[in-house]
């Protein structure tokens, strides 16, 4: 017997859980921060190697583009982190049960957005 | 293809990785508090300053842990992600095979970079 099971493809009408939604953005972020990864040694190797090559960094890191760039990154990371301490404390059966588990994803949100925020004001 | 029973070692290294990385942004959070990078003179951080800031041996050696850390996280959560999303083994195969390179690759020039610092 083939049972008929109701199907909702629609994106746009599925509630993603708090903590599921924490959890895929900790994958997308670390995605990101992977594919950034040519970008800070190539930052970090033209601040320390010459005279020249740091003044160009500065140029480089004034230019809109890249502090948008920066802010974009500043969020991967601080979100990387945060839901990875999360992780770190589930790993040690802290905060397991749901209620606890959507507090503390709200937290990793909130604090994620506190962070972004403070890094976008110190380099504007 | 990853041969069973490095599961539990990836699991593992993923989280002595990530706290390696968390000791150190605390101590690079406090150091940056207690210690910054000084800027002399017009207000503006200067070369000399700021790689004068960078060159004490213990910080050298504590920043290259960070990094080879961070990479070989990065490299592990690759590894998950590609398991997961890509089915077709060649092409699993192929992408893990060039992240691993780029790896290696930019854990050679980090060496590079903070020795020659």
């Amino acid at each position: 017997m083939v049972r008929k099971r109701p199907k909702n493809l629609n994106l746009l009408t599925i509630r993603l859980p708090v903590p599921a939604l924490v959890s895929i953005m900790h994958r997308v972020s670390g995605a990101l921060l992977f594919l950034s990864l040519p970008l800070w040694l190539l930052l970090f190797w033209l601040t320390v190697s010459s005279e020249q090559s740091y003044q160009l960094a500065q140029v480089f890191l004034h230019s809109l583009l890249v502090k948008l760039l920066l802010v974009l990154l500043a969020w991967a990371f601080f979100h990387h982190a945060c839901a990875g301490i999360r992780h770190l404390a589930l790993d040690a059966h802290l905060g397991l049960r749901l209620r606890y588990a959507r507090a503390s994803s709200m937290m990793v949100l909130l604090l994620t957005g506190i962070l972004l925020i403070s890094f976008t004001v110190a380099i504007w | 293809m990853v041969k069973a029973g490095h599961g539990f070692s990836d699991w593992a290294w993923q989280r002595i990785s990530a706290g390696l990385m968390l000791i150190y942004l605390i101590m690079l959070t406090v150091r940056v508090a207690i210690d910054g990078p000084q800027a002399t003179g017009d207000g503006m951080l200067n070369f000399a300053d700021w790689r004068a800031w960078c060159q004490p041996m213990w910080f050298k050696l504590s920043s290259l842990i960070f990094a080879w850390a961070l990479i070989y996280h990065a490299w592990i959560g690759v590894k998950e992600i590609t398991m997961d999303y890509l089915h077709h083994p060649v092409v699993r195969e192929r992408v893990q095979r060039v992240c691993a390179i780029l790896s290696w690759i930019y854990a050679v020039l980090i060496l590079l970079i903070v020795w020659n610092t």
